[in-house]
């Protein structure tokens, strides 16, 4: 009758109860070890979905082994820093990327309008703001995600056609991805500044900082970010709100080649005071090597991990492996976290930006235990509740990175590959670090915190990947 | 209002250090705004645009500490600035580092800890199945508690086990003991050679607390679910665990209890005992049976199978209690009762134990009308039929539905307990408290004062209630059956020493010939 031999008398016992906590209680109090399982309606209660998903199981979970492979090999190098009309494929002069998935003028957030009067007034579309909220009604000025253009970009994300990108090949899998240079602290445009000091920054990144950078890019060879990434995790960068190793290992490679350029001296003394004063200058740097590690894993049949989270101030989108270009979203959700003297939650507006392509590849929120630093942005954290964070995010993760590795987990790799079945089936939903913006345009950064992806998004995102399992 | 500034020169600390006490400075009383920063050239634009720059801060460096608040002129600043200073350094209320991560998916359980051995499932029925699958698939036995589970979807999992080699207790399955552990409803017994294997939750605890009883010990007590002998299942499960039971070295006595299973089922069991060489006690509750090998011995109740295992097992069984003494017992409860009281009701919160006691108090007493009656004809869904004697199996899915099960909150039969003792034709209550893995922590505790409520009810009518009643469990249990059988019997209550005999004992009470 049985084809193996049950050896269950013979083993000590050891059980998982699934459902009723009283009897993991009595199990526990018979000194039985218990794993109490906090139990919930699979695929949120969709039996149609939970049948499907159990049914294909090994074969989704064989295709989300291939996508962490695709994410674990992935070798982000950045070769150079270009206009983004020459690099990105049909960007044209009168079109403003932004950050987070399609949206209207109209139903955009405070913030994203204002970088976008601004970024219209830097290209010199308009002169003024009311020419360029004309123009845009009109549809004489188009507006598109970054991720439809190849490229990323934090907070609002503002690419336009004359502004430098960081260029960053995926030397495996040989596609390109794109993000914006950080402009720093205060007043910019990323967090819906738009001042003509805010327009010549940009001008002077356009001019004399990208020129420089990409220059030094050249001497050098093109820099491995993976490598500088990993060594920043183990210096307690989490590489979302917390750069400032990963900043200061790019800054020991670029300046000494900076210094080789021919420029005028005190240019060139700009140009390095500048990184070496931004502690948040790798973010786009990480922000692009993110883009670059998950393109190649879209359009992986069966696939169940995310490619893409991003948010646009007022939804927040993703995008799953499976379902390719696709887009899911839910109301972007408020960020919780400490204020600048002045602010409150009642000035901060909606979770914004590209930037949590971050936590797609392990790291930022998903990586709170390489930086208790952070934590502490979510009341009075500690240690452990970073690692507890993390933990959580092991629980709707597929696998770990074999390269990001947490010194204060014993050198556990951080959680990689985000499962929209695990998601759904717990109720956890990925944490992401962030920045938070004031909800009029113009103000800027007003503090920074945790905020947590909406549910409804992978609810929807694992529907549609259910339809996706043909025989 | 004034703006003050003091400055710390060379007095470094983290920004977000610094914002952490900047938000608990807030709650200071007298302070409109408070802010520390560190002196750099924009965290001054951020305190000048915050109303909170005085001339100290402008001249401030990178290194050096800001402490910025606005408050009335006539504040004490020193005080202030030791509020400020508690906050420095402070400990943080740390969350509690032992705080359990909450595991949400069993699959990651059995990917991550191959040593699970057992997958125990109570969800609602209808994700039990896939569930149970699951575990099946990672190569977990499972039990499952869950009912309501389809029985197309009982045979797939089972014939998915057998192929693997595993076991599924279950659906509707209550109670095992495996390797000396309780699962379930479950009652802490001897370690002993016999081995059992059953489709009947209650029906397995009162066999194994009888045999403890007796000095005898089990081995491993397997549940199958109370479907598995049906046509459909074809005691998949049952035939599994006797494979099981007859390779095991421990195992020496096998003992198989179910309510009568359908005769394709029966013929196929006699045929796979007839291949096995230890003996077995066959108890199909009240089916009569005629085994054609030597190696089995057939029981009808649970008290018997108990009896029988323990005279195959060279023991001579000190139980049930010698008919001259029940005797006795019912004669002076007879004699209290008034004319009109004629009828045992019994409310029971274990199936099998009411199932066994329809069979015993249907030998003297004829018709019993049940919920799970033994001929169709008996159904009934009310506690109480007028001129009928009935027996109520309270933990049914009708009695349960929304409800906690009898066996664990006993308030849903205290109800109808009231409820009988105000019938004048109500002469004797019969009741079960089964205790152990899973019960209440003090069931015959709960259960006194409510019978003396219920005698008082009868009182007030001029009748005399008589309470019998039987505990279901050990001396080992938690709640300890001597402790539980005291506290029915201060208070009255007949308590015997099996189930059959409590039934036994309600019917002579019921059944005296009396007068009028």
């Amino acid at each position: 009758m049985a084809e193996m031999s049950n050896n269950l008398f013979n083993q000590k016992l050891k059980v998982v109860n699934v459902g009723l906590e009283l009897f993991a209680q009595t199990l526990t109090r018979q000194e039985v070890p218990t794993t109490h399982v906090s139990w919930r309606p699979p695929a949120g209660g969709n039996k149609v979905v939970a049948k499907l998903l159990d049914k294909h199981e090994e074969r989704i979970n064989a295709a989300n082994d291939k996508v962490i492979q695709m994410y674990n090999d992935a070798q982000p190098v950045l070769t150079g820093v270009k206009p983004a009309h020459t690099v990105l494929t049909g960007l044209t002069r009168d079109t403003i990327l932004h950050a987070g998935p399609p949206i209207r003028w109209e139903d955009m957030c405070g913030p994203l309008q204002g970088a976008i009067l601004g970024a219209v007034r830097f290209e010199g579309l308009a002169e003024d703001d009311e020419t360029a909220v004309q123009l845009i009604k009109r549809g004489q000025i188009k507006l598109a995600p970054n991720h439809h253009y190849g490229s990323v970009g934090p907070m609002t994300g503002m690419i336009t056609y004359h502004m430098p990108v960081f260029a960053v090949k995926n030397e495996t899998f040989g596609n390109m991805a794109y993000c914006s240079i950080n402009e720093g602290l205060g007043k910019v445009m990323r967090f819906g500044a738009n001042d003509p000091e805010v327009i010549d920054r940009l001008i002077w990144f356009r001019d004399s900082l990208g020129p420089a950078l990409d220059q030094a890019i050249g001497l050098s060879g093109g820099i491995n970010l993976k490598v500088i990434m990993a060594q920043a995790v183990a210096m307690g960068d989490e590489m979302h709100q917390r750069n400032i190793a990963a900043s200061s290992l790019f800054a020991r490679k670029i300046c000494p080649r900076i210094a080789r350029l021919a420029m005028d001296n005190a240019e060139k003394a700009k140009v390095i005071q500048f990184i070496c004063d931004n502690d948040q200058f790798f973010l786009n740097l990480a922000m692009a090597a993110g883009k670059a590690t998950t393109d190649p894993a879209k359009g992986v049949q069966d696939s169940s991990l995310v490619t893409v989270m991003c948010r646009n101030g007022t939804e927040f989108g993703v995008k799953v492996a499976a379902t390719g270009e696709e887009w899911f979203t839910a109301p972007a959700n408020m960020p919780e976290g400490l204020y600048f003297p002045g602010y409150g939650p009642q000035d901060a507006n909606p979770d914004m930006g590209d930037s949590a392509i971050i936590e797609v590849i392990g790291l930022g929120g998903v990586a709170m235990a390489a930086s208790p630093a952070v934590v502490r942005f979510v009341g009075a954290g500690s240690q452990a509740d970073a690692v507890r964070y993390t933990r959580e995010m092991g629980e709707i993760s597929h696998a770990k990175s074999t390269q990001f590795l947490l010194a204060t987990m014993n050198f556990e790799g951080v959680p990689l590959g985000i499962d929209i079945r695990k998601v759904v089936e717990s109720g956890i939903v990925p944490v992401i670090n962030t920045g938070m913006a004031h909800r009029q345009p113009g103000i800027g950064q007003i503090g920074a915190g945790v905020v947590k992806a909406p549910y409804g998004c992978f609810e929807k995102a694992l529907a549609a990947f259910a339809e996706t399992l043909t025989e | 209002m004034k703006i003050h500034n003091v400055v710390r020169k060379n007095n470094y600390y983290d920004s977000v250090t610094l914002m952490l006490i900047s938000k608990q400075l807030k709650q200071v009383e007298g302070l409109d705004d408070v802010s520390v920063m560190m002196g750099t050239p924009a965290n001054r634009v951020i305190l000048q645009e915050a109303d909170l720059l005085g001339p100290e801060g402008e001249n401030a460096g990178p290194n050096d500490l800001i402490l910025a608040f606005r408050a009335p002129a006539n504040i004490d600043v020193q005080w202030v600035l030791n509020k400020i200073d508690e906050q420095m350094g402070k400990k943080a209320a740390a969350g509690d580092s032992a705080e359990q991560l909450i595991v949400r998916s069993a699959a990651k359980v059995y990917q991550e800890d191959p040593d699970t051995n057992l997958a125990f499932i109570s969800v609602p029925g209808e994700y039990a199945a896939s569930e149970a699958e699951r575990a099946l698939k990672y190569g977990k036995n499972v039990f499952l508690f869950s009912d309501n589970v389809a029985v197309e979807e009982e045979a797939y999992l089972k014939t998915l086990a057998a192929a693997k080699g595993l076991l599924v207790m279950g659906p509707d399955c209550g109670t095992a003991i495996i390797n000396g552990k309780g699962i379930g409803f479950a009652n802490k017994v001897k370690t002993g050679d016999i081995g059992l294997i059953s489709a009947a939750g209650t029906g397995l605890q009162e066999v194994i607390c009888l045999l403890d009883a007796l000095e005898l010990g089990i081995s491993q007590a397997i549940g199958t679910g109370g479907r598995d002998l049906k046509d459909a299942i074809g005691a998949a499960t049952m035939l599994q665990a006797l494979e099981l039971l007859s390779n095991d070295s421990n195992t020496r006595l096998i003992v198989l209890i179910s309510k009568p299973p359908a005769q394709p089922v029966v013929e196929k069991i006699l045929t796979r005992l007839a291949g096995i060489s230890k003996p077995v006690v066959l108890c199909f509750l009240g089916s009569v049976i005629k085994p054609a090998a030597a190696n089995i011995t057939v029981a009808a109740t649970l008290e018997e199978a108990a009896v029988k295992a323990a005279l195959l097992s060279g023991k001579q069984p000190a139980l049930p209690t010698p008919a001259a003494i029940l005797k006795n017992w019912a004669e002076t409860a007879t004699a209290k009762l008034a004319s009109g009281q004629r009828y045992v009701r019994a409310l029971y919160a274990g199936g099998t134990l009411c199932y066994e006691a329809m069979l015993v108090l249907g030998e003297t007493l004829g018709p019993i009308y049940s919920n799970i009656p033994l001929a169709p004809q008996l159904l009934t869904q009310t506690v109480m039929v007028p001129g009928q004697h009935t027996a109520i199996d309270l933990g049914d899915d009708r009695f349960t539905m929304g409800k906690p099960h009898p066996m664990i909150d006993g308030s849903l039969r205290d109800a109808y307990i009231m409820q009988v003792a105000g019938d004048q034709q109500t002469a004797v209550i019969l009741l079960d408290v089964v205790i152990g893995y899973g019960a209440g922590e003090d069931p015959a505790g709960e259960l006194v004062p409510v019978i003396e409520s219920a005698r008082q009810a009868a009182a007030g009518g001029g009748n005399t209630l008589v309470a019998v009643a039987y505990v279901c469990g050990t001396s080992q249990d938690e709640q300890n059956k001597a402790v539980q059988t005291a506290k029915l019997q201060q208070a009255g209550v007949l308590v015997a020493r099996t189930n059959a005999e409590a039934a036994r004992l309600a019917g002579m009470i019921a059944g005296a010939e009396r007068n009028g």
